[in-house]
Parts: structure tokens; sequence; C-alpha cells
């Protein structure tokens, strides 16, 4: 691991801790073995005086220690400390030149000052940054793939929960959607579009060379050092049959050259709901509800005097209250009722160092978070080593363990059946312990419309998480320019979930009772032969290696019914079983991998990867496949022609092509299974096994494949003050495993099938400026991402897929985004007879119901007028932020948005029914021809009006959002030199979504409600409303 | 030298792992070898019954294409039935894909073990029953088709997803035939009893039940084939048979002591507590807000559904005074959960009673083929036959009528031919409410045009009603997405 490239090329491996470099350096300098010091001219001045001064990271206001500092022309210099002063010595009109490794090295007259504070800026162009790619590092200016990065500094110091989090807003080309707020719930994150149909789009997530398998739930945020996401074929081809969905590869902190560390990283924050859904109140309620009453049951052919007695639906019942005293009944506000301001809290206590022999990184983490809905909560506690030795000349070994446990409480604030939904949907008026089985039900109300509050309060539904994760490895340095690295690690994951759904609110069905538990076991075997070689232009990277990875999956269920009470809650004290079941499910993983590196003169860089892999998901007959990869870069800033000119400091040009596969079928979905069909026979009638084919066997099966061409420029500008990246891509998906309807008579409905194809193209900007740098630092990163996304082939016949589920329906089909809405358009609402006579109807229609445009104007409305309506891709997302210093303050705003997608809500179908509260947008209603509303809302009456899909259903999803404000406060001179034990102090506080704009009146990133690919954005009043959080942190370091 | 040993080791893992990746499923059956062993041929027949009781009773599909179709009930609002009940389908309509798919699935699996029986060792008789089982649930898979769709594919073999898309819409005349044969079939091989082992198997007398009905159904629209002496002589056999009896309370039909009793012919079993296999009939008809307290008391130990069927006026008031049928098949005052008794909302209840372990987990038995059905189904022919004055088509009505506590009629209240049959229709109405066979009724009377469209004239939707072109489905789109050449039904 620690190895330098001999001094003379100027190269230094920066996973060498920064410290022994600069000390080696220095070592280095003084022998002389610097090229510098051969021009050094022998005299030395005599006029001599003391300066003093300070170097000072000008990204991170830290101070540098080890800069080395050197007067112009002579042998006479020296290096900054531990606090980043030095003292030294000069001549009169002496120039000094401060250089540090990956620091753009400066030159500064010391004129007649006798203090001489310098701001040093990290230098982008930097020969030593790494950039983590597959089963290896490169130097950043090497890659020529398209890889997005996230660093340490932007997760630190930033009340973080999760992973996916810190990616939120942060890449070009990554769209991480914030589903949902409920605490712990993980983020929706894709990486260049949707590129498939029926399987999983999620990324594969690599944690320090180990794809896991768990999800991101047990990665704890605050022990990552970097996040690195390869987005096109090329770069993540390396991970064949895992990689077409893009490859998060997230590296964790390990221990660093010098002193060891001891930090206390530790915020609290207050979480407030942010909005709230507009919903009518009481007495709009109770106006509402008389008027849609009166008109539903006209339409069934009664009056609107007759009295209840006559009406034959409860449904059509007016409460006599209503009438005579409206002010009796109760305004309640549900939705601030099941909400509150909850606390969210982490503690991070980590070590760290690293000498000749062992470096270490060790940290415990605990994080707990209340949810601002009543009944939710996520809490965790977490552990890790990572810890590396020497053994002996030539063997390194290491390993990395991780240990979280994890706890969530969901009062299923993202079910439609639960309190987040039902706090809009229980009318105003009801009482507050009504809606209940002890409460009893409101009679002119839904019963199924349960009290959201009680709702909340007395649901059991956790969740136990505990996640042992440990990979051990050795390092063996075989000959001078070759390593194996062989490593064997394990995931073992489970999960415990308990479930109680009281009486109360089951409306009287009795208590039930679930714990469904879920055991995975993960285990790798990796081996990789790499062989570095440099020769005066030329450096080589060559990697080969086999890796081995198996998954077992066992889980059970237990439900039960019969409970005396509901004091107990666990099912030993059920009495019915209702089911039970257990299941045990497996794949395995074979590859073989190799790729070569290859860089002449730092310019011409080409790369070449292929790897193989074995699934046990796929076909006896397709199991085998090939994933290759080549890209190649062009650092045209280094040839003669533009060397010399200053703007342009890093020009890069980079094209790529690769072929990765996405493996998110089921482990056994190649081979067709028996579906259990039981039945009842016998005079004493019991249950007799049967079993009938469910689904075909197909052989040939194998994975999707994605071929990405990619091609990107990197540029740096103004002395690397202005970076740009470039990047335009083409990635077809083919192959695509798709449940293609077939006939019926062939006894399936649809087959699993590699046909079809997708395409995302698109292009991503990724901008960074350092736009002032004097005593105010001002710097900004801006990206941007657009992508299209179109359906190239389905099945046999390239028939569109249609979803419909409650009334809606969605369309895949050629030529068009993948699930796209499929509807009616509205133009309006009949406003009078004049309207309604001068127009076709969608059935029978009458005045004051919506107006269906006529598309093909045939004079007829029908089926033939649905259309597509829109779709939930976004045509641009970005993500921009500032940061601001000032001595010791420095102040981040980070915002982000996205532009041009849709999304719809189901229940806008269920809505504009009295049986409970409706949303607001009811107030704008179609009353009488006199009081037509805003022309779009549609009379008061349970019609077509509603289950007709239409865009009446829709909403725009675009949203501009200032997501942080965080302002920081970092201790320094003599405060600092107070405390002589703490060597950094930051303190800061931030607020966390502070403003939004956005067209709906929920999440508009909405996607909680069993989204799937085919049928995104799709809500049901079913997503956890998103908090404002007020957070004061402190970062020490000891 | 190291380097050797692990180019050695790596070998060494690759020569292990090759065939490690051949995994089969653990916790489900594979089809591969299926179809192969006498236990197998018993496991897949045993699948038909199950195909069975998810196409009648459990599916939502069991109602919706049937008894939502009918006057005897209106769904104004949202569900897959609302469209149906008010004629305002779609091809989309979810339901009628759902339904063409599972009774293709269904045929399959009747295929694949008629075409395989042959191969597999076991005794005469199990491959009789087997055979003869296999057939029986195939003819009336078609059949429910035949009624739904209309000349619908027929498929006779397993075939390959290659086959399966050249195959083309047959003839309604083409089903009907194979219905027939499948039938006569059954009734041949299947035994006229079980032993209590086997007690709820289809017997050679729910084949012919089945045949004498499907003689009837032939005999009416569309095809008009005037075989009413065929199915009288079929209905005749089951009637002889001394299988079967008419019983004197109409309530002891639906009484779970008497199920699989003399008055089934046919009927879908049920178990309770057994994890799906209870019966959601009697909880998924009743209304939603019925209070959950024990049935004598008008509500139910475990409430209603949202999906319940919503009685027509017309259906409740059709009912004569003093008919007690009426008591035994609606509810009309029941318990609402706030407390109320509820009065203008009547409610299904029928075969509300027996044991019930949770929702939807009914034990009592579905009837699926009446032995009142075959007895009146045996008296219509009769009549179509001749109309005979105080015959044995009136005796048989008349028997019925006194047993629901009503007055028989007399010749002066039913002059004619045409006048027992709007008799007979009335007497069905109200006899097999809410079992799914109105609809069915009404269409092959060539009823259904006048008797919906003054119906739905109450709620001003008579203009819904068009033609007979309605008496079918129209083919689901998906399936004419797939395969285009399978045409259409007209008037859709």
């Amino acid at each position: 691991m620690k190895k330098t490239i001999p001094a003379a090329t100027g190269r230094v491996d920066l996973r060498l801790p920064k410290a022994i470099g600069i000390a080696l350096l220095v070592c280095l300098f003084q022998t002389g073995m610097i090229e510098g010091r051969a021009e050094m001219p022998v005299s030395v001045s005599l006029n001599q005086r003391e300066i003093t001064g300070k170097v000072v990271n000008a990204g991170s206001s830290e101070s540098l220690p080890g800069v080395n500092i050197v007067e112009k022309g002579t042998t006479n210099g020296t290096v900054t400390d531990a606090k980043g002063s030095f003292s030294l010595s000069v001549s009169d009109n002496a120039v000094l030149i401060f250089s540090f490794i990956g620091f753009v090295t400066q030159e500064i007259p010391v004129g007649n000052r006798a203090t001489v504070d310098i701001l040093m800026s990290e230098d982008t162009r930097s020969l030593g940054e790494l950039t983590v790619i597959g089963y290896g590092t490169q130097k950043s200016t090497q890659v020529t793939s398209a890889i997005s990065k996230v660093k340490a500094s932007d997760i630190d110091e930033r009340p973080i929960s999760r992973i996916d989090q810190a990616m939120a807003g942060k890449l070009a080309g990554v769209q991480v959607q914030e589903v949902s707020g409920a605490p712990g719930r993980g983020l929706a994150v894709k990486v260049r579009g949707v590129g498939s149909i029926n399987n999983s789009t999620a990324p594969l997530y690599v944690v320090d060379g180990y794809p896991i398998n768990s999800g991101l739930d047990n990665v704890n945020p605050n022990d990552i050092e970097s996040i690195e996401v390869l987005k096109d074929a090329a770069s993540a081809a390396i991970y064949g049959s895992r990689g077409s969905n893009g490859v998060v590869l997230i590296t964790t902190k390990s221990g660093k050259s010098g002193k060891p560390v001891l930090q206390l990283d530790t915020y609290y924050g207050i979480q407030e709901r942010f909005s709230k859904v507009d919903v009518l109140n009481r007495d709009e309620y109770i106006e509402f509800a008389i008027e849609e009453r009166n008109n539903t049951w006209m339409l069934q052919g009664g009056k609107a005097d007759d009295p209840n007695s006559a009406r034959t639906n409860a449904n059509y019942w007016i409460d006599p209250l209503w009438l005579t005293d409206p002010k009796s009944f109760p305004d309640q506000d549900w939705q601030e009722m099941i909400s509150r301001s909850a606390p969210v809290q982490n503690y991070q206590l980590s070590a760290s160092g690293a000498n000749e022999s062992v470096s270490y990184f060790i940290s415990g983490n605990y994080f707990d978070q209340k949810g601002i809905i009543v009944g939710s909560g996520y809490q965790r506690l977490a552990f890790r080593a990572n810890v590396e030795t020497k053994l002996g000349r030539n063997v390194n070994i290491g390993l990395n363990l991780s240990a979280t446990s994890m706890k969530k409480n969901d009062s299923e604030g993202d079910s439609n059946g639960g309190p987040v939904s039902r706090s809009t949907r229980v009318a105003p008026i009801v009482g507050i312990d009504q809606q209940t089985q002890r409460g009893g039900f409101y009679p002119y109300h839904a019963a199924f419309y349960l009290n959201p509050l009680v709702y909340a309060s007395e649901l059991t539904n956790k969740l136990d998480n505990v996640n042992l994760r440990a990979n051990l490895y050795a390092v063996v340095q075989l000959a001078k320019n070759l390593k194996f690295r062989t490593s064997f690690g394990g995931d073992y994951n489970n999960n415990y979930t308990q479930y109680f759904l009281p009486d109360n609110i089951n409306r009287g069905r009795g208590h039930r009772g679930t714990t469904g538990a879920t055991a995975r076991q993960n285990i790798l075997n990796e081996n990789m032969l790499s062989y570095d070689f440099g020769k005066e232009d030329w450096s080589l990277n060559a990697l080969a290696g086999f890796t081995y990875q198996e998954d077992k999956l066992l889980s059970n269920f237990l439900e039960k019914s019969g409970f005396p009470d509901d004091e107990i809650t666990t099912l030993n004290v059920g009495t019915i079983l209702n089911s039970g079941t257990s299941t045990e499910t497996q794949w395995r993983l074979m590859s073989f991998l190799t790729r070569v590196n290859a860089s002449w003169k730092d310019k011409y860089m080409l790369s070449a990867s292929i790897r193989r892999d074995g699934s046990s998901r796929f076909g006896a007959d397709n199991r085998w496949g090939w994933f290759p990869a080549v890209s190649a870069g062009w650092r045209l800033s280094e040839e003669g022609f533009l060397k010399d000119i200053r703007a342009v400091s890093e020009l890069k040009l980079r094209a790529s092509y690769g072929v990765a596969g996405n493996n998110n079928i089921g482990d056994y979905a190649s081979i067709g299974t028996l579906s259990g069909l039981n039945y009842v026979l016998g005079a004493s009638q019991g249950v007799v096994s049967g079993f009938g084919p469910g689904s075909f066997s197909n052989r040939m099966l194998g994975w999707e494949r994605t071929y990405t061409f990619d091609t990107g420029l990197d540029l740096g500008l103004a002395n690397g003050r202005i970076g740009v990246s470039l990047d335009y891509y083409i990635s077809d998906t083919r192959d695509l495993l798709l449940n293609v309807p077939i006939p019926a008579v062939s006894g399936f409905a649809s087959t699993l099938m590699n046909i079809g194809a997708i395409r995302n193209s698109g292009v991503e900007l990724e901008l960074s400026t350092a736009n002032t740098t004097g005593a105010v630092k001002w710097n900004s990163s801006f990206n941007i991402s657009h992508n299209r996304n179109k359906v190239l082939e389905l099945g046999p016949g390239g028939a569109p897929i249609y979803i419909t589920e409650g009334n809606f329906t969605t369309i895949t089909k050629i030529g068009e985004p993948i699930g796209s809405y499929y509807a009616f358009v509205q133009e309006g609402v009949f406003k009078d007879k004049n309207d309604l006579d001068s127009h076709p109807h969608y059935k029978v229609q009458n005045v004051g119901d919506i107006k269906y445009k006529d598309l093909n104007g045939d004079g007829a409305i029908n089926e033939a007028d649905m259309t597509i309506i829109g779709d939930n891709h976004p045509r641009f997302f970005w993500g921009m932020q500032h940061t601001v210093t000032y001595k010791d303050f420095d102040l981040t705003l980070f915002g982000d948005g996205q532009w041009g997608n849709k999304l719809l809500n189901r229940a806008i179908a269920e809505h504009g029914q009295s049986r409970g509260n409706v949303d607001g947008y009811w107030r704008e209603r179609w009353r009488s021809p006199q009081d037509p509303g805003n022309g779009w809302v549609p009379r008061a009456a349970v019609t077509a009006n509603l289950t007709t899909p239409s865009t009446f259903w829709l909403r725009s999803a675009e949203f501009v959002r200032l997501r942080t404000i965080s302002l920081g406060y970092k201790l320094s001179g003599r405060l600092l030199e107070k405390l002589p034990a703490v060597s950094a102090l930051r303190i800061y506080a931030s607020v966390d979504n502070v403003w939004m704009h956005d067209h709906y009146n929920r999440n508009p990133q909405t996607g909680s409600f069993s989204n799937t690919n085919t049928r995104p954005g799709v809500d049901y009043d079913a997503t956890y409303p998103l908090a404002r959080t007020y957070t004061l942190g402190l970062n020490v370091k000891f | 030298m190291k380097t050797k040993i692990y180019a050695v080791l790596l070998l060494a893992c690759f020569a292990a792992g090759c065939n490690q990746l051949d995994l089969v499923p653990a916790s489900s059956k594979s089809v591969e070898g299926f179809y192969k062993t006498e236990t197998h041929i018993a496991q897949a027949t045993v699948a038909l019954y199950n195909g069975m009781r998810a196409r009648w009773v459990t599916s939502s599909s069991s109602f919706m294409l049937t008894e939502s179709r009918s006057d005897n009930t209106f769904q104004g609002t949202a569900y897959d039935d609302g469209p149906i009940t008010r004629f305002e389908e779609t091809p989309m309509l979810p339901v009628l894909n759902a339904t063409w798919s599972m009774c293709y699935t269904d045929i399959n699996r009747c295929n694949q073990i008629l075409q395989n029986i042959g191969n597999v060792d076991m005794s005469e008789e199990k491959r009789k029953q087997y055979e003869g089982e296999s057939r029986f649930a195939r003819a009336l898979l078609y059949f429910d088709l035949v009624r739904l769709f209309g000349g619908v594919p027929v498929v006779t073999t397993p075939l390959s997803i290659e086959e399966s898309r050249a195959v083309g819409r047959s003839g309604i005349e083409e089903v009907y035939e194979l219905i027939v044969q499948d039938l006569k079939a059954a009734a041949d091989l299947l035994p006229s009893v079980h032993d209590n082992a086997n007690k709820g198997r289809a017997t050679k007398w729910a084949a012919k039940g089945y045949l004498g009905k499907v003689y009837l159904f032939r005999s009416g629209y569309p095809l008009k084939k005037n075989e009413w002496q065929l199915a009288r002589d079929t209905f005749k056999e089951v009637i002889d048979s001394g299988q079967f009896t008419f019983f004197n309370s109409y309530e002891d039909i639906y009484k779970f002591e008497n199920e699989g009793g003399k008055q089934q012919v046919f009927s879908i079993q049920f178990k309770a507590g057994t994890s799906g296999n209870g019966n959601p009939f009697p909880t998924r008809n009743a209304s939603n807000d019925i209070a959950l307290i024990p049935v004598a008391q008008g509500g139910l130990p475990f409430g209603g559904s949202a999906s319940n069927l919503f009685l027509s006026e017309d259906l409740v008031e059709s009912f004569e005074k003093g008919d007690t049928r009426k008591d035994v098949a609606i509810l009309m005052s029941w318990w609402h959960k706030s407390g109320e008794i509820i009065t203008t909302l009547p409610t299904c209840r029928k075969y509300q009673n027996g044991p019930v372990v949770g929702v939807n987990d009914w034990d009592i038995d579905w009837i699926a083929l009446s032995y009142t059905d075959v007895l009146m189904m045996y008296a219509e022919a009769l009549n179509e036959l001749g109309y005979s004055p105080d015959g044995e088509a009136f005796r048989i009505l008349n028997q019925v009528r006194e047993r629901a506590g009503l007055a028989p009629k007399t010749v002066a209240d039913v002059p004619g031919q045409e006048a027992y049959r709007l008799w007979m229709e009335n007497e069905r109405r109200h006899e097999l409410c809410f079992e799914n066979l109105r609809w069915f009724d009404l269409v092959r009377t060539d009823r259904a045009l006048d008797v919906m469209k003054a119906f739905l004239g109450k709620y001003g939707m008579s203009a819904n009603i068009k033609s007979r072109d309605q008496y079918l489905y129209p083919i689901p789109q998906p399936v004419r997405d797939v395969t285009p050449h399978i045409e259409q039904n007209q008037g859709y």
C-alpha cells in the first residue's frame, strides 16, 4: 500500500497519507533528489530578516501543516508546523515559493511584510488525485469514462441520515428521488434514466469493494470517505451483469499517517412538517357534503328535498345537524393532530491513525430520528473497524468490519390506508375519538376512513435489523510490479418485523398480528492479480481476477388472529393461525474479469476491460455472458499547442463504449414453477394438495444488456478556478427481460423473454467555480442533467404494455417514454346547457361535468380519444451549491429541482366524494351556470367525472427547492489555542428543506405507493410528508 | 513459486464453481418433470377444482360478469362491476381479461392432463376418474367462455407459444360441440357416487346435470337449436337417479348442516381456518358497514366488504308479499356499525351460516348446480316441448312456490306457453338470486334487451342498452393486442 513512485517523475501515490509524503519530499529535497536543485545558485544574501506566516487550505479553511516554503533561488527554506505556521529568515525582496502536494504552487513576493499569510488552493489538475474505480483506483486525470463523485467534505458536517441523501442533487445524471419523508426510508436512485421495464433500476452498491445486497440501511454515512458513481457502461462493465443501472462505489474512511486523530461529530435537530395538504374546513366540508349528496341522490332519480328515509343508501344521507346546527361540530385539523415536531440526533466518535506497520479507522455511531408523524422513527447504532497491518515485507492484511443495528417504526405513513392519507380524508367534523371501534363511527361518513391519530398511535409496525459485514483481505507483493490481492468476506443481514393491528383500528375484524423474519447470508471471494508498469512515458496497469459470490435468503412469516385483547401484541397469545410460511431462495455468481489501463505521456489514455459472468439465475443454455468495454482519452491540455495557454489548465476529451448487464430478475426466473392450487375434498372435508404450472421454463433466458456510448470532456479554466465536465451518452438496453403477453390460449398470460429495447440518451453538465478567492471565498458547483427515455422495441408485434389499476392506465409504447400516463384530455367543465349541447359527451354527461377533448374530431368521446398525457421522467434535473467562506465562517446554500415531468394522484378519483373530506381545489367547483368555479373542477357529485381517467388527475411534478442553508464557524487562532487538546473545532447551524416552489400539494417526488418502472410517479394520497429540519452541529478533532 | 501456488488455487476455484450455478428452487416445485406420475396427475386434477372455486366464488370475476350484469344489482360508482352494471364497460376493463386468462390457464391444465395421462401408470379406475374430471372441468370452462365472449378459440391440446399465436376464433356452435362431447364423455367416465375420501369430486350426475343445462342453452339464444327434448331427457335421468331430493324448506338449502347433501348436484367445497380454503361469499356480498355482531342479531362476525353486491331496488321490490325466500336471501334491516338500524340498504345474506374463522373464511360450501335448478330447467324444457295446463311443469314450479310460502299459480294465472316462460323467469330470479344465473337466463331467453332497458331506465341510463351485441362482452383488449386476428365482438 505504501509505495512511492520515484520522485523524479513528480508523481506520488496519494493513497499515501499526506504527512508522510511531505516528510519524504522534504527528505528528498534535502538529499538533492529534486530536479530544481540543479539550478540553485550558490550565493546567499547576507541581509536577512525574520518573517512569520500561516498557510491555510483555501477549500476547507483548515491550516496546512507540512507545506514546503523555499526562498526562490536559494536553498533557504522551511516547512509549516502542525498549525500551519512557519517562520523563516529571508533576504530583502525575497520571493517565497509555497508548494504542497495536491495544491497549486504559489510564488509570493515578501516585500516589506513581516507576516505572510497565504491561502493555498487544491490543484484540480493535481497529478495525485485519485478516483475509485471498479476493483481499483485510477488517477483522476487518467479517467476516461463517466464517473461522478461526492467527497467526504460534502457529507461530513451536514446532517445526513442515509447515504442516498448525500447523493441527492449532487451528481449530474444521478436522479435521487426523495419519494417519501419517512425516517429511514430509502430514496429512489436512478443513474441515467430507466433502463429496464420489469426489473429494478437501482444501481449496484459496492462498499469498500464488496457488492452488497442488503441495501444502504446499514451503511453509516459518517464513515464515508467518498462516493463514486460509475455512470457509463465502460466504467460499470467491470461489474458485468450487475452494472447496467450504474454502480455506486462507497469508500469508507481509513487511517491516515500522522498523529492519531480522535474525532467527535454530533448534531441535534428539530424537524417540523414542511407542508400540509389543503383540505376543506368544517363549514366548507358541510356545504360540499350537502351539495354532493343531493346531487348524487338526484342522479339516482331522487329529489333534493327527499328525506333520508327515502334515500336508498347511506351515501346520500344528510345529517340533519348539518342544516340546523353546523357549528355544533368540531373543526378538526387532522393533519396537525398527527404531526409533531420531532428531534433528530447523531453522535459519532472515531479514532484513526497510521504508522509504518498499521493503519486503522474505528468508529461508533448512534443516530436517532423521531418522525414528524406520530408513531414513526428510526434508530441506528453502528460500529466500524477498518484495519490493515503489514505482515513481513511483502504481505499486508486487513479487515473491514461493520456491525449495525437498526430499528424502524412506521405507522404506515406511506400507505393509502395509513394516517397520512386518512388525515386528509377524515372529515373535520368527525369527533376526536370517532372512526374507531371504541369511539364508534360517524354514520354519515365512510367507515373505512379510520381515525388517523388513533391509527398512528395504536398501530405496531416495527422493523429490527442487524447487519454484520466483514471482509478480510491480503495483499501480496509477488514481484516488483506484481500484486495479488485475495479477499474473503460475508454480509449477514437479519430483519425482523412485527406488526399488530388492534381491533380498534381494524373495523371490528379483530386484532391481527404478524411477524416476519428474513436472514440473508452473502459471501464473497475475490482474487485479483494486478501489474503496474511504468517506463519512460508509458504507464500501464493490468488487472485480472476471479470472483465468486453467493447469496441465500431465508424468510418466514406468521399471521395470527384471535388475540384476547391488545395488551400483548406478540403472537404467542393469538389463538388462530391465519398464515404461516417460510421460504428459501439463493443465487450464485461467478466471474472472470480483466482490464488494462494504459497511458502515454499522461496525454493519451486507453482502457479496455472484459468480464465474463455466470449466474444461476439464467437459463441453462444461456448462463454465461460477456461484458466488454473500451474507453479512450486525450488530454489536449498536455499538448504543446495548449500547454502555454494559461487560461486552459485542463482539457480532456473522452469517449467510451461498453456493455453492462442487469440480472435483477427472480432467482429462478428461468425455471417454470408449479403453483400450489389446493382444494377441499372428502366427506370430512380436508385440504388436498393440487398443483398446476404457473410459468414457462425458458432455458434461453439471459441478461438485459445495456450498450452505452459516452463522450465527454473535462475542462479546467483560469488556473483550475473553473471546472467543467460535460457528457453526452446514448444508452440502449436490449434483450429486455420482459414479461411478454402471450396468447392466453397457451395457458399463460405472459412469459419472461429477452425481448425489447429502451434508449436513454442525454446530456450532463457538472460545473464548479471558485468565484472569488480573496478574503471572501465563494465557490459554486452546479450540475444539470437531461435524459430522454424512449422505448425502441417491445414484444412480438410491438404491442404496447398497458397497466391498468384503480381506473387509470399507464402505457409503455414504442417511441414514447416508459410508463407514460394514458387518459383523456380535459378541456374544461360544461358550464351551461349551451356548452353541453355544443360538445360531444363521454357516455351520459350533464352540465357541471368534465368536458373531454375530442382528439380525433369524430364528434364522439370514446376510448379512441385517450392519449398520452405526460410522464414522470424529468426533462431536466439539477442541483446547485454555493459555499462562501469568510475568515472562520462558512455559509452553504444548496438547492435542487426538476422540470418537465408529471405525476398522477390516483386518489383524485376518490376525492370528490363527501364520504370523507376533499382537497381544497374542490372550493373552485362548478356550482351553477352562474357560479361555474374555475372552469376546471366539476360539480360536487359522485359521477364518472371522478373515475374517468383524464388530465384532471394529472399534476406537474416540477419543483425548485432551496434544500439546505448551513452556517458554520471554525474555531481558530487564540480561541483554539485555549483548548490544547483540540486540534480543530467547528460548530454549525443548518436548515434543511428551507423553501420549495411546486405545483403539487404533497411531495412532488412522490413514488412511495407501489410504483414500478411501468407505473412511475403515482401517488395515492400516500406520501409521508417532508420535514424541515433545524440542526445545530459540532465537529471536534482531538 | 508463490505465483504457481496461486495459479493452482485459482484454477481450483474455477473448477469447483462451474456446476455450482445449477440451482433449483428450494421453495417451489418446478414444472420440469411434472405430469409424469400418478401423484402428479392426481395433484393436477385437484388444481382443476381450485380453478372452479376461483372462477365461480373466490375471485371478483365470479360475480362481476354475471350477477352484477343483471337487474339484481346496481352499482352507481367505482369498482370494476360499476361499468358492467351500467353497460359502460370497454375492452380495457381488467376483469374481462382476468376472466379470459383464468379460463384458458385452466383449460391448458385440463389439456395437459388429458395429453399426459396415457403415459402414466395407474389403475383403470383412476384413469377414468381423472380423465372424466378433466373433461368435466374443461367443458364448464368453455361453457363460461362461450356465454361471456361467444365463439372463443377452441384449444384441446397444450400449445407452444408459437402455436398459440396462430389460434383464431371458433364459432359458437363449435365451442358448444366440444362442451357437449366433453360432458358426455365425463358422464360415461365418472362414477355415480364417490367414496368418503373423494366426496366432493364431480360425479356422473353432475356431468349429466350440466349437459342438460348446455342443451337448454343451445336451445335458447343465439343458437336456438331446439334441443328441448334432449334437455328434458337428460334432466330426467338426473331426477330419476334417486341421488337427490327436493327440500321442503328453502332456508335449509343454504344451511351449513346440509352442505354436500341431497339438494346439491355439484358444489364448491370450503373449509374454514385452513389458510385460503374458506368461503368469502357470505361476507363479501354483505354490506361494508354491517355491524360486527353475530348473524342472528343482524350483523356479521367479521364485517362485510367494500365490493359487496349493491342490491337493486327492483329486485327487492319484485318479491311477492309473503315470499319467504326474500328473508333467506336478503337482509332488509341490519345493524350499522354506528349502532343504528339500517332499513334502506338491503344487503345479501345468503350462505351466512356455519363456522367462520376470519374475514372471508367461512366453512360453508357453495352450490354450483342445485337440484332445484335442475328441476326448474326440466320444467322449462317441458313447457318448451308443449304447454300443458296444470302439467308437470306447473307442478314443479308450484312446488317451488309453495315451499316459498306462496300460493300456487293456476292455469288462469298462466294461460299459455309464453306466460309460463315469464313465470319461470320470475321464479328463477327469486329462487336463485345472487347465484350468478340471472344474466345468462335473460340472455338465453333473449329477454335481456327489454328487461335491462327498463331496468337502467330507472337510473336514466336506458340509452346504454343499445343492441343484442351487448349480450356478449367485448373480447379483452390485451387478447387482441397479442393476437390481432381475433376479431372483436360486434358492437364494441
